[in-house]
């Protein structure tokens, strides 16, 4: 299955399908967390297929734009959706290989999430609210304590198995099975951690609160409205289901397909749904059992996960 | 001397350079021609240069030849162009171009004797830095070096009415004079007992058996230290690049401060032996040391030319840790993981010239038309100045290291190396030192995006927040050109950088004197690779597709839409919203201070001067960073000096008597050690 064995088509084709699948999934696995977080609190919760009814809405309707801003503040959506949608198809979900991953590995994945932040990070400063500039400085903070930390965990598991290329990866990790080494325990708790802090989670940020003043995600995207928030929303909603992907193949590579043959694929599909859904509730665990930290103490938490990021990369080496 | 002899180039550009000063010192009355006169001038004899350069870097053997004679006295002053002189010459080349073209738009206003002054100097600044660059021995070196410095510090001090470029300007002389001092003893003890000062006869094998090679290692580094701007050498630096005219800010900070580069890869990679561990060691901390704090520092600055500086001490990091990572490479004896390293760093001077080029005309663009470098009064330019406004994004991305944009491969390579090299090794310092400077460099990378968010954002977006702003006005074609250009070739490198990098891979091979074969990296048009089992691949132009198509994707979602736009006012909880109440720079990373605060020792001072009824309606606020190294390294060593000059004074007392008696003594001295010796 090695990219330079299959032709070209294929690839593309399988990029795409990859891509549109992430893109249909990733709504609803919202609609899930916020049905078990709805759970938690003795709450019915609304639609488990609400966020997508809520994206095809928003994508209809009228966008407002700040008279004050100019075509930085156009881009940014834009680019950000295209970053996390191109970032889909580095990774591997069900089957042992990720239909670009000849395009490159975890550093480019790193970066393209780098580029989608900066790109609404900066466009969130065009509209001269204060809101906007207090959650791209937020963001950006927390962005550059998450990165080195995601780097040392992607690292870990990457020298582990002898390759950063994603595909090769897990295609390694697969053929090994589960590590309980604690290295591979560790990286993966780092991971989670920088995976609560990239999707806006509680308690590093609450993407369900109502105060400004203590947003992040939400405040930087405030002067957002109609298509221009579908794109921001539905980009966000692919980078948690992205991390989710990357904490599942990397870390608990059970089930993987490594053949096209029907069973495996079955198998394998059957497989991701299952981790990723195991993970997501976690996640709600977490986030409704914790209270959200105040700003300055989720440097603290970032250097718990960059800490874990080393000790994770030392005991794998010494 | 035939045409294809590239000494005769080299002294034809040469040739230009002095007749395009005369002729600008001729025309001085007529400030359009004397402008034409200097810039054009300097642009040609870039190009011919750089045509050398290219020559060099094609060549297998370096192009060796002499420059000038002396009959009576039989000394020369020869060149020497290899692939390594050869890629700096179109580093140089490619920035001289760009500023020369640029400065003719730029010094449009200023009083023709200014302009004639900054293009003089200009003119023998690139000529004082190709004569380093193509030096074959100590003195043509040195003495290149030395013109550098002054032409430079002469620049510094363009503006000399204000006491800040006085000031940038002496300290950048005295700092490059303890460096200077650095590289003639560091020569003299390479040179002790050669047949000449010729690089042939000095670096290399001879210069490998030196009992003192640590010694000269050390004085050629702190030599090179000081002109690249290396913490804790850096000090001038974010002092006399500002005040420069931002022209000459882009030349000193994309081709200045990267000869000390060169010198690094000429004597202290290439030119003193194998390095041993130590040494190798040595450069990867300064390198990480520098890149960190630059980026720190850089973070806090609100003087847009000012925090470009910083920047500058920050990417001179990256490419030393990638040069150290090559050092210790060739110590463990791994010449191809040396080859990788050695490239990285390589490109990332091409790559550092070529968007901090942009950037710092960009600014020079802003910091013309709005009368101010404080981005705190700054803003809403994007909307007057939408081109500059676009370079200087572009610009940005690139130096955060951005996919599609010449700095994510340097750095991406760089990544590589010290990855592969933790990978592939199982030396102890390897494995210790590599990851931590992986994460550090991950950290800087981030921590530069954040700047760079801050310092497009409030420079460009929303209201202005001053008078200057407001009344901004797009620039001229000349000025903008160049900026286009430098913008185009960094994304050419971010898009298809096989070519480039295969080419500055084998460069370091050569340098290094890596067997053939061994090279560290397999490169295409589409593709670039480590050369180790399936490590990791990069194919830029592939992942540009996706990118683009999934741009595409994001446009036809939101094409149902695409003409129902509402223009309204930014929401003003309730008032009007006016640039007061935007986001400062200040606040803006006053969060990422307050966590760092260990490193920058915050003083801050809010005092309330005006209190109504029930709010404050007047605050003042106030917040400095500890320069760290000005005050417990510089301070202390200059009252030293002070001090020690104060005592010497009783020696100088005027007499002429005494200094009779010092000369005697020292002839009796000599005498003395002459019989004792011989």
């Amino acid at each position: 299955m090695s990219p330079s064995t299959t032709n070209v088509g294929a690839l593309a084709l399988a990029a795409v399908a990859q891509a549109v699948a992430f893109l249909l999934l990733a709504p609803v696995l919202r609609g899930l967390v916020r049905k078990a977080k709805a759970a938690f609190q003795i709450r019915e919760g609304p639609r488990l297929l609400q966020p997508f009814f809520d994206l095809v809405k928003l994508l209809g309707k009228e966008r407002m734009r700040s008279t004050t801003a100019s075509w930085v503040f156009a881009a940014g959506p834009r680019v950000y959706f295209a970053s996390m949608v191109a970032a889909t198809a580095l990774v591997p979900a069900a089957v042992a290989f990720a239909p670009l991953e000849a395009a490159g590995g975890v550093l480019l994945l790193v970066a393209l999430l780098a580029l989608g932040r900066f790109a609404l990070a900066t466009a969130a400063l065009d509209t001269g609210s204060p809101f906007g500039g207090m959650g791209a400085s937020r963001e950006m903070t927390v962005g550059a304590l998450a990165e080195p930390a995601l780097m040392l965990a992607l690292f870990t598991a990457g020298l582990s198995a002898g390759s950063l290329n994603l595909g090769e990866l897990v295609r390694r990790s697969a053929e090994r099975g589960v590590s309980i080494h604690p290295s591979a325990v560790l990286a993966a708790a780092a991971l989670f951690i920088v995976l609560l802090a990239e999707g806006g989670r509680v308690p590093v940020d609450n993407p369900a609160t109502h105060l400004e003043l203590t947003m992040i995600h939400e405040a930087m995207v405030l002067e957002y409205s109609g298509a221009d928030l579908a794109l921001v929303e539905w980009g966000s909603a692919v980078k948690e289901l992205l991390f989710l992907t990357l904490l599942a193949g990397l870390f608990l590579p059970i089930g993987v397909a490594t053949s096209l043959a029907p069973t495996a694929l079955a198998v394998g599909l059957a497989a991701f749904a299952a981790k990723v859904l195991a993970l997501a509730f976690l996640v709600v665990l977490v986030e409704s059992t914790n209270a959200k930290l105040r700003f300055f103490r989720v440097p603290e938490l970032m250097a718990v996960a960059l800490g874990l990021g080393f000790l994770a990369l030392a005991m794998r080496f010494f | 001397m035939g045409t294809s002899e590239p000494g005769a180039w080299l002294l034809l550009a040469g040739a230009t350079r002095l007749a395009a000063s005369a002729a600008g010192l001729a025309c001085r009355r007529r400030p359009g021609l004397a402008r034409a006169a200097v810039f054009g001038g300097a642009a040609i004899a870039s190009a011919l240069t750089g045509g050398v350069g290219l020559l060099g870097l094609g060549a297998l053997a370096p192009l060796r030849g002499r420059l000038v004679a002396h009959e009576a006295s039989g000394q020369s002053l020869g060149y020497s162009v290899d692939a390594l002189s050869g890629f700096f010459l179109v580093v140089l080349a490619i920035l001289g171009i760009a500023v020369a073209v640029y400065g003719v738009g730029y010094f449009a206003r200023s009083t023709p004797g200014r302009v004639v002054f900054v293009g003089v100097a200009l003119n023998v600044l690139l000529g004082a830095v190709e004569t380093v660059l193509v030096a074959d021995g100590a003195i043509g070196f040195l003495l290149g070096w030395e013109l550098m410095t002054l032409a430079t510090a002469a620049l510094v001090a363009t503006e000399h009415e204000e006491p800040a470029a006085r000031r940038g300007a002496f300290l950048y002389l005295a700092l490059s004079h303890v460096g200077t001092g650095g590289l003639v003893a560091g020569f003299f003890l390479l040179a002790a007992g050669a047949p000449s000062v010729a690089f042939a006869d000095i670096l290399g094998p001879r210069a490998a058996a030196l009992p003192s090679r640590d010694a000269a290692f050390l004085l050629f580094l702190a030599g090179f230290g000081v002109k690249a701007g290396v913490i804790p050498l850096h000090v001038w630096l974010p002092e006399a690049h500002p005040a420069a005219p931002s022209p000459i800010s882009a030349l000193m900070s994309g081709v200045l401060i990267k000869t000390g580069i060169y010198g690094v890869f000429r004597v202290c990679v290439a030119g003193l032996g194998l390095p041993p561990l130590a040494w190798g060691g040595v450069v990867f901390a300064l390198g990480a040391v520098s890149m960190l704090l630059g980026v720190l520092y850089a973070l806090t600055q609100h003087d847009l030319k000012r925090l470009l500086a910083y920047h500058s001490i920050e990417n001179v990091g990256i490419i030393l840790v990638a040069a150290g990572v090559g050092m210790v490479a060739l110590s463990l004896g791994r010449p191809g993981l040396a080859t990788l390293a050695l490239g990285a760093s390589l490109l990332h001077v091409l790559n550092h010239a070529l968007f901090k080029g942009l950037l710092f005309l960009g600014a020079g663009a802003v910091v013309a038309e709005s009368g101010t470098r404080n981005i705190e009064h700054l803003g809403g330019l994007a909307r007057r100045m939408p081109w500059t406004a676009g370079f200087f994004l572009l610009g940005a991305m690139a130096i955060s290291g951005l996919p599609f944009l010449n700095g994510f491969v340097s750095e991406w390579l760089v990544f590589q190396s010290l990855l592969l090299g933790f990978h592939s090794s199982s030396d102890t310092f390897v494995r210790v030192v590599f990851p931590i400077g992986g994460a550090l460099l991950g950290l800087t990378t981030a921590l530069a995006a954040a700047c760079f968010v801050k310092a497009f954002g409030v420079t460009f977006l929303a209201l202005p927040r001053g008078k200057g702003a407001a009344e901004a006005r797009e620039t001229g074609p000349l000025m903008l050109a160049p900026q286009a250009g430098l913008a185009l070739l960094c994304l050419a490198i971010g898009l298809v950088p096989g070519p480039i990098v295969s080419r500055l891979v084998g460069l370091a091979g050569s340098l290094v004197g890596a067997p053939p074969g061994t090279g560290g990296l397999e490169a295409s048009l589409f593709r670039i690779a480590p050369v180790a089992g399936r490590f990791d691949t990069l194919s830029l132009p592939l992942a540009a597709a996706a990118f683009a198509v999934s741009l595409g994707l994001a446009a036809v979602l939101a094409a149902r839409a695409a003409f129902a736009r509402r223009p309204a006012a930014t929401w003003g909880c309730g008032g009007e919203l006016t640039a007061e109440a935007e986001y400062t720079a200040t606040a803006f990373s006053k969060p990422l201070m307050m966590i760092f605060g260990a490193i920058y020792r915050p003083t801050r001072e809010v005092s309330t001067l005006e209190t109504a009824p029930y709010y404050a309606s007047e605050v003042r606020y106030r917040s400095e960073v500890e320069p760290t190294f000005e005050r417990f390294v510089y301070r202390p060593l200059t009252r030293g000096l002070l001090t020690l000059a104060g005592r010497l004074r009783v020696i100088q007392a005027g007499s002429l008597h005494a200094y009779l008696g010092y000369v005697m003594a020292l002839l009796l001295f000599l005498v003395v050690l002459l019989w004792w010796r011989g």
